[in-house]
This record gives C-alpha cells, sequence and structure tokens, in this order.
C-alpha cells in the first residue's frame, strides 16, 4: 500500500462492515478525493475476493457529506463515537439494513442538532441499535416475576435483562439503581423519534443516568468498550468548561 | 537471512510509505555502497533528530528558538496562516506566493486517534493573536473531516479577537470537469465562490 492509499473501514446497507484499501486517496487530483472521508455517505464501486480480508474501492459518488457535524466540537465527538460504536460491535460482512438506516437517521439530525442534544442522540441511537441487536431489555415490570413495580426505587439488572422488583433481587446480585424520571426517560429514547429527541430537554442528572444504563447495556450485551477514545475526547471538552458527555 | 540484515529491512519497512519489499531495496542499496555512506546517513538521521526541535513561536521544526521563518525579519508577521504539520509549511513555502508567519498545530483534532484540543499547539495560538500584532488569521488545516473540525475550533476560539480569519478554499479541483463533479462537491464550490476583481 503507497503512502497517498488509505486503509478504510467502511459500513454500508448491502454487506455490513467491509475493510477496504482506497488507493492514491491522498493524492489532489483523486477521483476518490474529499470523498472517503469520516461521516461521508457515498456510493462506492468496491471490489472484493471472497476469499481476501481487504477490498478495493475504485470509485466513489459522494451523497452526503453531513457537512454540519464536524463544524461543532460535541457533535464532532458524538458522530466520532458512533463511529467507533460500528466499529466495535458490528461483525465484519453482516448486513443489518435496520442499523445502517438507524445510522443515517443519527448522522442527519446530529448535523444541525444543538450541541446540548448531541449527547441525548448519541445514547438514544445507541440504545436503539442495542434494541435493533436483540438486546431490548424489559421496562415495564419485573423481568422475573411479571409484577409492575409500583415503587419509585428502581432496579436493573443487565444479567436478566430489565428491571427486576425488590422482591426477586437476589441479595449480592449486581445491580444498578435509577429514579423513576430515568425509567421514563429510557422509555422516550426508545420510543420517539430522532427528530423529536434533538429538540427534547431534560434534566442533566437525569440524563447521565440514562446514559450510564445505556452504556452498561451496550458494554454487557454487545461487547461495548465502556471506553471509547471519543468519550476522552468529549471529556476534555468538560474540562474546558463545555459540557461533554 | 543474516539478523542484522532483517533487523535493517524491519527498521525501514516502519517508515511511512514503505512496504518489506522497499525497505529490502534499501537494505541491499545500502549495503553495497562504501561502509562510510551508511555511516553518513547514520549520522544525519540522529543529527536531524537531536538539533531539530519546535520552534518556540510558532511550532515549526527549527535548529534554534526560532525557525528560519520566524526569525526573518522581512516575513510579513501580522498574517499567521495555521498549518497542521511542518510538512505543511515546506509545501506552502514551495509556492513562493506567502510572505507571512506559521502557526504548527501538530495535528488535526480526530477523536478517534484520542486527539483533543490538549495535544495539539492551540494554546499558544491564541497568545499570538492580539488585534493590532496581527490583522489575518488563514485557516490552512487539510480539506479532510478532522481538519475542518480543526478549523471550526479555532473559528470558536478566536472569534472574540476581532482578527480577520479566512479558510483556504475548497471545491473543484484544477483540471477538473463540472460535469463529472458530485452534487457535494459543487455545492462546496458554489458557497466558497469568490468575487471576481
Amino acid at each position: 500500500m503507497t503512502e497517498s492509499s488509505r486503509l478504510v473501514t467502511f459500513y454500508s446497507r448491502e454487506m455490513g462492515k467491509v475493510k477496504g484499501v482506497a488507493k492514491g486517496v491522498g493524492r489532489p487530483r483523486s477521483r476518490l478525493g474529499g470523498k472517503v472521508e469520516l461521516f461521508n455517505l457515498i456510493e462506492a464501486d468496491f471490489y472484493k475476493k471472497e476469499t481476501t480480508e481487504l477490498g478495493i474501492l475504485s470509485g466513489a459518488h459522494l451523497i452526503n457529506d453531513f457537512k454540519g457535524i464536524s463544524e461543532e466540537p460535541r457533535r464532532y465527538g458524538f458522530g466520532s463515537a458512533w463511529c467507533e460504536v460500528l466499529d466495535r460491535a458490528s461483525q465484519p460482512e453482516e448486513p443489518h439494513p435496520d442499523i445502517f438506516d438507524l445510522t443515517y437517521d443519527f448522522l442527519d439530525k446530529l448535523r444541525s442538532a444543538r450541541p446540548e442534544a448531541a449527547g441525548l442522540l448519541f445514547w438514544s441511537a445507541l440504545f436503539k441499535f442495542i434494541t435493533v441487536s436483540g438486546y431490548a431489555p424489559g421496562l415495564e415490570a419485573c423481568v422475573s416475576c411479571g409484577t409492575e413495580i409500583e415503587t419509585d426505587r428502581l432496579m436493573i439488572s443487565f444479567q436478566r435483562g430489565g428491571l427486576v422488583c425488590p422482591k426477586c433481587v437476589e441479595p449480592d446480585e449486581p445491580i444498578m439503581p435509577i429514579t423513576r424520571e430515568t425509567l421514563d426517560l429510557l422509555d422516550r429514547m426508545l420510543a420517539s423519534p430522532l427528530a423529536q429527541l434533538a429538540l427534547a430537554e431534560i434534566n442533566p442528572k437525569t440524563g447521565r443516568q440514562a446514559a450510564e444504563v445505556v452504556l452498561s447495556l451496550g458494554a454487557y450485551h454487545i461487547g461495548l468498550p465502556r471506553n471509547l477514545k471519543s468519550f476522552k475526547f468529549l471529556d476534555k471538552l468538560t474540562d474546558s468548561g463545555k459540557p461533554g458527555r | 537471512m543474516p539478523k542484522a540484515l532483517d533487523h535493517l529491512i524491519e527498521a525501514l519497512a516502519s517508515l511511512p510509505g514503505i512496504g518489506r519489499k522497499s525497505a529490502a531495496r534499501l537494505a541491499f542499496h545500502i549495503l553495497k555502497r562504501p561502509p562510510q555512506e551508511a555511516a553518513d546517513l547514520a549520522a544525519r538521521i540522529v543529527a536531524a533528530r537531536e538539533k531539530l526541535r519546535p520552534c518556540n513561536n510558532c511550532g515549526n521544526l527549527a535548529e534554534a528558538d526560532l525557525c528560519d521563518i520566524c526569525a526573518n525579519p522581512a516575513r510579513d508577521n501580522s498574517i499567521i496562516c495555521v498549518v497542521e504539520e511542518s510538512s505543511d509549511v515546506a509545501a506552502i513555502e514551495a509556492t513562493n506566493d506567502y510572505r507571512g508567519f506559521y502557526h504548527v498545530l501538530g495535528g488535526a483534532l480526530s477523536p478517534l486517534d484520542g486527539v483533543g484540543p490538549e495535544e495539539l499547539n492551540l494554546d499558544s495560538l491564541s497568545g499570538r493573536v492580539s488585534p493590532g500584532a496581527v490583522r489575518e488569521v488563514i485557516i490552512a488545516t487539510n480539506p479532510s473531516t478532522e481538519g475542518e473540525a480543526t478549523a471550526s475550533y479555532i473559528i470558536t476560539l478566536l472569534r472574540d479577537s476581532g482578527v480577520k480569519m479566512s479558510r483556504i478554499a475548497r471545491g473543484l479541483p484544477a483540471g477538473g470537469s463540472l460535469e463529472f463533479a458530485d452534487r457535494t462537491t459543487l455545492a462546496r464550490a458554489l458557497e466558497n465562490r469568490t468575487t471576481l476583481k
């Protein structure tokens, strides 16, 4: 591979996650120049032998560059985090059109989202990703006995896949306590379209707890690392006085 | 293969753009030449590594406290061109069209690579840009997603300074044809159009 070529990971509707070489993309007059960039939606001429791991990208047509994402640090950080999620939680060459559509929807709403809304958009999209992957948590009643939980003292067991009532929880069972507000927010994150969530105003404390639930679900069910590199970037924005994750 | 040769090929192959085959070709070439040439090459690599350090003013590579550009009184110190790497300085210098100063960031914002604002030479940029002393900051980061994100960050960082800021143009490549350009590239070219004098 020459210095002007680049190894690229794509997420496609037809093939899922695929890796390929974009030959000569770094040359100023390359036909691929400006098209093979982070977040870009492209129509690609992609060739790959069944016996090889890497394909070759020979042509690309730019459809959407989701321009607004890179113009604001929080949008950029959460957009990058989504790319990490796709890379870390998808198996190579397993097509998943629902996740492709979710990715499009997320990037499309993120590009014009208020910086404060970028986090809720990301965590909602990740929650939908986990659900689409087949790990929807039971949030309506105790996943063990089925009784509706009346109390405000709610507990989630990631091992059992949802809410557990005080009667069913084992003495040393790892659980995460959550508030009724967090549960309501989690319901909204799953049921509402991203366009609506982009406009929602939420209590930051409730948002942080919901984010922690989604991250723990992701770590438990789809093997998502808790310390994505993009989170480090977002946390530094917090240090600089701007809201981070 | 002798161990020493294997180690040499391995070291050369770790350089950017050099694969194992090219590394082997370079290694055999070095071995064919007189021993003094190999010693000279090694000495120059060591000397460059030891002598060169970031310029105290702009972050470009320098042998003294200031790089050749910052130390040159004939340069226009009221314009600062912000670039990602020292290699970009060399590229712009090769045009012979720019006589201002530079500011080398040492990379671009990239959450995926763990590069945030703290990893870049940004603090000293804010210190350098003050109205009166500087009349324009040209942001010449790469036209990539990372470069654009860095440019946007710098614009926000320097917005209150009151200094004029500009971004290098992007759009249709020289020699390109409108017919074959995709709609997004054309849209960017229209957005960044320039007024004819």
